[in-house]
């Protein structure tokens, strides 16, 4: 009761802004509206109805009293002047002829009834209040005026929500069965019936997605009936509500694919420390999430459907709550920073035919993540803990070094092949060795300890959510005993901070906070901090050679430690110290019910400082090592990213139309401003034991303020027909700083949804429960940045008459006729419900052409000292085949077993380059039409012959193809995940998750390898070495991998409530966790997922040194109460 | 229906004045102070005075980088520099083949010195016309001096072009705010009409700079004289005045910016600075001169004690019996790093106008030549007795004057092409031996580097004509 006190009393001053909307925008609209919680009949005072309240409430509504003194102004300003004094919530028909009589009156200490009576007298008007006392009515005096017929009619009011989520539920049809009165749920999920004839009535309200709930009621002549309908939650896909750029929508409205990702249930059964590691355990078809490596704070990559930009970015655009975030620009993303317990859903949003009214780079995707933000009731605390224990896996191709002497130098050289073949030495000798685990490191086991406490709770009109969140993680790589001992011996003496492997240490705070001071006022206000703390000292060193010899050799291990002769020691420190905030606030406001108002606004701000210090100490042979001159660098990086995004939607009342004609139009528009700046200072030759910046010799140096700016403004409508049919129907404009033409910035689309087993002609059937067909096209694009378009310049100074002056320098040649790059995809899929809902299937075809893609086409030279410029020129195409499907193998009061399935078949070309646009780039880079972007390019050896008979294979001695030649796919073709999900007794909850996939991926790791550094290695590799050592080939080692990765797996166990309910919790669970824990594969090196870097599509394979994503085996102990 | 109607009506009336409001306003929004344009020029700070000085005065390092690229290209590929260890044109031109020619590839398609040079002179070229374009917008007439100067120096780059290399050059059309052209290949003749209305252009505006007028005078008389027009560029230059020239100067001494762009154009000064003895780079002290290259050369020097004002050289020793030429003679015009050369002068004035009387039998077009030796002490010198003497004397003259100035391998092809010379009279010719094997010099036609042949250019295709 105290709720509704409270809730009463912010239904404050909520007229004005009604009416200022309804003027604006639907000045015509039906403005009724009745909420009531129980049907009793209200009272009739004086010509006005007061419901049956408690004293209090009573109290509370009726005595206050207000004072007006109105003179010859309408009965509408007078109605809102009253509502403005009392704070009383008052609904009026704006239609009604009275409200627009001049009148005058004297008002003073009256209560608000009386008030109302006052203004009301003579104008065949009536106010009735509702017995919550939360909204007033004024409406036509019928049962005075009216015929005979509206006599024994009353009406019927109510609202729709979701069972599970509370959430008012739009669009659900509302119909007195056997008549024509109908009516379609507001945005707010209200309804009004009016002129029921009185007597008992069968109430229908249906809504795709949910089971038709039917409701008995009864009608009495000047009543209002209140039905307030909860719709259970449905395992049909479709009743779920996602996230578009015009606000949430039924996802039966939205003729596209768009996935949600639960932040909890991925959390619950696969470790994840970031955003990335939980789209990426989502395993979403379509979506690729690589890693650049395994060490602490690499970055991660996310790809939507392919690439489609040659030249530009193909990382998707990020949100969060409402604002854009830079979430890809920056490497390692601070997307990162976010705790995972944080998140409460991760919608996914693919390709333009969804993302176009997200403007401009909406082209690869569009990210939505939203926080956390409480729900009403006592504060609930969840404590997560984890401690992770993670190893690399796999064995690294072994290291080759062939050794030798030669009569014009003492001690071993290094003696390759070629080396024999060009007479510089004799091979004695081939060492070989792990690289990783005798070289430059040792990889020992990471560590990760993370902690989070998030607690919310609140109240009808307040509602928190906090997480705070800390994470501390040490990297896999060490350096290694051998090295450590190699700098011991020549006695340096580095402190134990040096050869530590990179950690990465994060705190993080997130809190929301959504305020409802009236029914109709919705505020959240998010916040969230990050700091970072990121170390990568090490050890390097060049050594001199052996002592007495002249070798100077990195690899040699295969000696005694005192052989090791001077040397110089670099001990680096890079330490990267990141802040990040994220202020975001969203505003709803509903005027009226069937009009909602969103506004964005925030700030995303990142602060990196990242420090390079490298101390040199030399080492003789004989003495104690010294300190030389170092070198030290500061970089400051600071971006600010600024969101404004506005929203009106409405949904029109067509009357008896409502049954089987909606609309729901929404007009937009957004904002963005990106800053950056970058300073940075780089310095060599600093003093021994200064340590600080400003001594030394200054080497580089920058300065660099950027700045860019999008807006656009969209219109978009969802049109229903017969509730069964959905087109989806926006286009919008965009423009920003760096597009020199909005009307090439114009992005239409549409599409359409029908749910075709809703039709009379589908027999109703258990094998399909529900089978929704939709299609899309929708325009994106990518814009060029600005120095692309006006040519790019900087400061520079010339000497000019015996005098240094100031300069500026063309460095690019712009274009000005560059357009964005354009997308336009094509999607057509289905959602079906099968075998009475136990099986959910989702299947979606993508084509998406981008036109007008953006080259850096290089230029003639006799453009000038520039060497390429973007031009519109090319054309790629993308298809995707994503199919998803999850069935409830055994569903029964014990046993749970979901099975997940997806598959992502994708195929990428280059359909053309454009006219006077030769093929360019090599291995994966090469641009070709006809090939996909991130193809492998390279020559191959087409035979060999060993001619002189020596046993070594000469560059003479191969016959290679003659050009590069396309070897096959570095993306994957075909990915295929499966999970499984097994609950026991609610109590024990088992989970895994495979993935396979197929590419060609280049091994570089060959290289040193045995065909090149010995001469008994078989011919065969010793002519891929040598192929690959000739010059100007370089070409990639490597063939089609195939890689099964059983990528996680988790079993736990939940505390049964009733243990629970004796102390007082909510929830224990204890979970064992692990991911990468197994990896079958062809392919010769240790991972081939290592070292992907997609920014362009580039798969660089193993490198050799770079460590994969671990093997993580995680305890995790959760808390609730 | 009809509150239907209106209500739709409203409605799309409402969302239609929304969209306009925004529409019109979203100009203003997105205009941003500090645009991605550059690394750290304010795109607004082009449209200013200081602004587009600035693009004036890297217009002037471009053209520092392209005279010395290309003087030190000319002097490898005419009689003006010879390469130790390496013979000059392997050294320049990659690993020679059985038959070396100029033009000769890598096999890789590159030519990095060569390309240097072209690429400067393009340089050059565009960043003229953007200096030209921002000085225009400021629209004030106290700039003129400027706007000659964009002229002038875009008229000399085309002038070294058209002189230096084989008929065909391209000229991209890149200007601010235009779409770019791809340019088509120029007959020479063409590039010095270009050239010559570059210059035309730069002595119409009126202003009262002479240094930028006498560089447009003697650029536009150089263009006359590889026409053939002799006496209008005779002429252009009448009124020089012994104190007018143009001078480029240069410094190495100090580095006020490590990150600045025009360290290209330092270094390639530097380049010739080093030439020097006692250098401390290692990379050019193989530039050396060599007397009478290829059998057809200048005798640059006769010994020590003797040498040319024009021409300091410094000669040693070297013990090395792997070399072909133990001598080592070494330039010492560019002493240091602190430079300082005319790129037009008087004298050059003077050259022209000798060079015009003799064209018509003047028996006194000996004066100027000697007017010009006076002016470092030289003694007089007499009029040859034939033509071909004649002809010889004063290229020799302007060989001295200009030496490593990128104008001797200009003055080998006109006396090809207008004296009627043999190229194998005139262009080092012969063997020469490097690691014990003998190659042969060939004709000498600068092609245009192959980067521009094969870059993205689809409407060149390299040399129109190989015509020396």
């Amino acid at each position: 009761m105290s709720g509704n006190n409270r809730k009463r009393d912010v239904f404050t001053s909520t007229i004005t802004g009604s009416c200022g909307l309804l003027l604006l925008v639907g000045g015509n609209l039906v403005a009724q509206q009745v909420s009531s919680v129980n049907t009793q009949e209200p009272t009739a005072v004086s010509g006005i109805t007061i419901g049956s309240l408690s004293n209090q409430e009573r109290k509370s509504v009726v005595q206050k009293t207000i004072s007006l003194s109105l003179k010859d102004t309408t009965l509408r300003h007078a109605i809102l002047a009253i509502a403005r004094e009392s704070g009383r919530q008052i609904t009026f028909d704006n239609e009604l002829p009275q409200l627009s009589e001049r009148i005058s009156a004297e008002i003073k200490n009256a209560k608000v009834m009386d008030a109302l009576a006052t203004v009301l007298k003579g104008k065949n008007l009536v106010a009735t209040i509702a017995n919550d006392g939360s909204t007033i009515v004024v409406r036509g005096n019928r049962p005075q005026g009216g015929t005979n017929d509206s006599k024994s009619k009353g009406q019927i009011s109510g609202k729709v929500i979701d069972s599970a989520s509370q959430a008012a539920i739009s669009g659900a049809t509302v119909v007195i069965v056997g008549t024509e009165i109908s009516t379609i749920t507001n945005l707010d999920g209200s309804f009004v019936l009016p002129n029921v004839p009185e007597g008992e009535h069968l109430v229908s309200i249906r809504l795709i997605g949910y089971k038709s709930q039917e409701i008995r009621g009864k009608v009495e002549a000047g009543k209002t009936l209140s039905l307030n309908v909860s719709f259970p939650s449905s395992a049909r896909l479709l009743s779920e509500v996602v996230t578009t750029a015009t606000g949430e929508q039924r996802r039966v409205e939205v003729a596209t694919d768009i996935v949600k990702i639960n932040a909890d249930q991925i959390r619950e059964r696969a470790p994840v420390r970031d955003i990335f590691d939980m789209i990426a355990a989502a395993q979403v078809p379509g979506i690729l999430v690589a890693r650049e490596s395994g060490d602490p704070g690499a970055a991660k990559r996310i790809r939507i459907r392919g690439i489609g930009s040659i030249s530009q970015s193909n990382d998707p655009v990020m949100i969060i709550d409402g604002v854009w975030v830079d979430g890809t620009t920056q490497r390692p993303s601070r997307i990162d920073d976010l705790d995972p317990a944080s998140i409460e859903k991760i919608e996914i949003i693919r390709g333009p035919s969804a993302a176009t009214l997200f403007g401009q780079d909406a082209s690869n995707g569009v990210i939505v993540i939203t926080t956390k933000r409480g729900q009403a009731g006592p504060t609930r605390w969840n404590l997560s803990y984890n401690r992770d224990w993670g190893q690399t896996y796999g064995r690294q191709p072994l290291f080759y070094k062939g050794l030798g002497t030669s009569p014009r130098q003492d001690g071993l050289i290094g003696c390759s092949n070629e080396d024999v073949l060009n007479y510089r030495c004799q091979q004695d000798t081939v060492l070989v060795f792990d690289p990783n685990n005798n070289l430059l490191s040792r990889e020992g086991v990471e560590t990760n300890n993370r902690f989070a406490l998030q607690m919310d709770g609140g109240s009808q009109s307040v509602t928190y959510s906090v997480t705070l969140a800390t994470r501390n993680t040490i990297g896999v790589r060490r350096v290694s005993d051998v090295d450590r001992i190699r700098h011991r011996v020549v006695g340096y003496n580095a402190s134990s901070e040096f050869g530590k492997p990179s950690a990465l240490r994060l705190n993080s705070i997130t809190t929301a906070v959504v305020l409802n001071p009236r029914e109709n006022l919705n505020i959240g206000l998010t916040f969230t901090g990050s700091q970072s703390d990121l170390k990568n000292n090490s050890l390097e060193h060049t050594w001199g050679g052996f002592k007495g010899g002249t070798w100077n050799n990195d690899f040699n291990i295969d000696t005694t430690f005192a052989d090791w002769g001077a040397g110089t020691i670099g001990a680096i420190e890079r330490p990267v110290k990141t802040n990040g905030t994220l202020i975001a606030s969203n505003i709803q406001y509903r005027p009226h019910s069937a009009v909602l108002i969103n506004a964005n606004v925030g700030a995303e701000k990142t602060s990196k400082n990242e420090s390079f210090y490298r101390r040199e100490t030399v080492c003789p042979i004989v003495g104690a090592c010294a300190d030389n001159l170092g070198m030290r660098a500061e970089t400051s990086d600071d971006r600010s990213v600024y969101t404004l995004r506005l929203n009106a939607s409405t949904s029109l009342n067509l009357g008896r139309f409502n049954r089987f004609f909606e609309i729901r139009p929404s007009v937009g528009g957004d904002y963005k401003k990106t800053d950056q700046h970058f300073i940075s200072l780089t310095k060599s030759d600093i003093p021994v034991g200064d340590r600080g910046i400003t001594g030394g010799r200054l080497t580089s140096s920058a300065n660099t303020l950027l700045e860019n700016a999008l807006a656009g403004w969209y219109l978009n409508s969802t049109i229903g027909l017969f509730q069964r049919v959905y087109f989806d129907v926006g286009i919008r404009q965009d423009i920003g700083s760096a597009i020199t033409s909005s009307k090439d910035a114009v992005y239409p689309k549409i599409g359409g949804s029908w749910l075709i087993s809703d039709e009379s002609f589908w027999r109703p059937n258990s094998f399909i429960t529900s089978l929704r067909l939709r299609s899309a096209i929708g325009h994106s694009a990518v814009q060029p940045d600005l120095g692309d378009i006006h040519g790019k310049f900087v400061n520079g100074v010339e000497y000019v008459d015996g005098n240094f002056v100031n300069s500026v320098d063309l460095r690019g040649v712009g274009n000005t006729v560059l357009r964005p790059e354009r997308a336009v995809e094509l999607e057509v899929g289905f959602d079906v419900d099968m075998l009475n809902d136990r099986l959910n299937m989702i299947a979606t075809y993508a084509h998406k052409k981008n036109r007008n893609t953006l080259v850096n086409k290089t230029v003639p030279p006799s453009f000038g000292s520039i060497d390429a410029r973007k031009e519109n020129v090319a054309q790629v195409r993308n298809r995707n085949v994503e199919i998803s499907a999850t069935g409830r193998a055994i569903e029964t009061r014990n046993l749970l077993l979901v099975l997940n399935y997806a598959l992502t078949l994708s195929d990428n070309k280059v359909i053309a380059l454009g006219d006077g646009v030769s093929p360019f780039g090599i291995q994966s880079s090469r641009i070709q039409a006809g090939y996909p972007i991130a193809g492998i390019w390279g020559r191959r050896v087409m035979g060999y012959i060993d001619e002189d008979d020596n046993g070594i294979i000469s560059g003479n001695e191969i016959i290679a193809s003659d050009s590069f030649v396309y070897i096959g796919w570095s993306q994957p073709r075909y990915r295929a995940s499966y999970g499984v999900s097994l609950t026991l007794n609610n109590q024990f909850v088992f989970d895994s998750r495979l993935a396979y996939q197929s590419r060609y991926v280049p091994n570089y790791s060959l290289n040193p390898g045995r065909g090149a550094e010995d001469i008994n290695a078989p011919l065969s590799e010793q002519a891929i070495a040598m192929l690959n050592r000739l010059p100007g080939i370089a070409s990639p080692v490597g063939g089609p991998v195939s890689d099964l990765r059983w990528n996680s797996a988790s079993i736990t166990y939940n505390l049964p409530r009733k243990l629970l309910q004796k102390f007082g919790g909510r929830s224990v669970s204890v979970s064992l966790q692990g991911s990468n824990l197994g990896l079958w594969t062809n392919y010769i090196g240790r991972d081939p997922s290592v070292n992907e870097d997609l920014l362009r599509g580039e798969v660089g394979g193993d490198n050799g040194l770079t460590p994969p994503a671990p093997r993580l085996y995680v305890l995790d102990f959760r808390v609730g109460f | 229906m009809n509150k239907i109607l209106r209500s739709v009506t409203m409605m799309v009336g409402a969302f239609g004045l929304i969209a306009i409001v925004s529409a019109c306003s979203l100009d203003s929004i997105v205009k941003v102070d500090k645009p991605q344009v550059g690394e750290d020029v304010d795109f607004d700070y082009l449209d200013t005075r200081p602004g587009a000085l600035g693009l004036l005065y890297s217009t002037i390092g471009s053209l520092q980088s392209a005279v010395s690229s290309v003087s030190k290209e000319v002097g490898n590929i005419s009689d003006e520099l010879t390469a130790r260890p390496h013979n000059s044109f392997e050294s320049v031109y990659g690993a020679p083949g059985p038959d070396t020619r100029l033009e000769t590839d890598n096999g890789a398609g590159v030519h990095g010195v060569q390309l240097a040079a072209y690429r400067d002179l393009q340089t050059a070229r565009v960043r003229a016309g953007y200096a030209r374009y921002f000085l225009r917008r400021q629209s004030d007439s106290s700039l003129n001096y400027a706007i000659s100067a964009a002229y002038a120096f875009e008229g000399y780059a085309i002038t070294m072009l058209a002189e230096n290399l084989c008929s065909g050059v391209p000229l991209s059309d890149v200007r601010y705010g235009e779409k770019a052209v791809y340019g088509r290949a120029l007959p020479t003749d063409s590039l010095l009409v270009i050239a010559i209305s570059k210059f035309d252009s730069a002595l119409y505006l009126n202003h009262d700079s002479t240094r930028f007028k006498t560089l447009a005078k003697v650029g536009k008389a150089r263009a006359l004289m590889s026409l053939g027009r002799y006496s209008d560029a005779a002429m252009t230059v009448s009124d020089i005045q012994p104190t007018d020239n143009f001078s480029i100067h240069y410094t190495e001494t100090i580095t006020p910016d490590p990150n600045s762009p025009s360290q290209d154009a330092r270094d390639a000064f530097w380049t010739n600075a080093i030439l020097a003895p006692g250098s401390s780079s290692t990379l050019y002290q193989g530039h050396e001169i060599v007397n009478q290259e290829g059998g057809n050369g200048l005798l640059w020097f006769v010994n020590a004690r003797n040498l040319d004002p024009r021409l300091p050289v410094d000669v040693s020793i070297v013990d090395d019996t792997v070399y072909v030429f133990p001598t080592v003679v070494r330039q010492r015009k560019f002493a240091d790093g602190n430079i300082s050369f005319n790129l037009a002068s008087w004298i050059e004035a003077r050259m022209i106008a000798a060079e015009y009387l003799l064209s018509t039998s003047d028996p006194n077009w000996i004066d100027p030549i000697n007017e010009a030796r006076q002016t470092v002490g030289l003694s007089d010198t007499v009029s040859p007795a034939n033509a071909v003497q004649r002809q010889n004397l004063l290229f020799r003259e302007r060989a001295f004057w200009f030496y490593l100035h990128g104008t001797r391998l200009s003055d080998m092809r006109r006396l090809v092409r207008q004296y009627g010379r043999s190229v194998n009279s005139i262009y080092p010719v012969g063997s020469y031996t490097r690691s014990s094997q003998v190659y042969t010099y060939g004709d000498a036609t600068v092609f245009i580097p192959s980067q521009q042949e094969f870059s993205e250019n689809h409407v060149y295709a390299g040399c129109i004509n190989r015509n020396p």
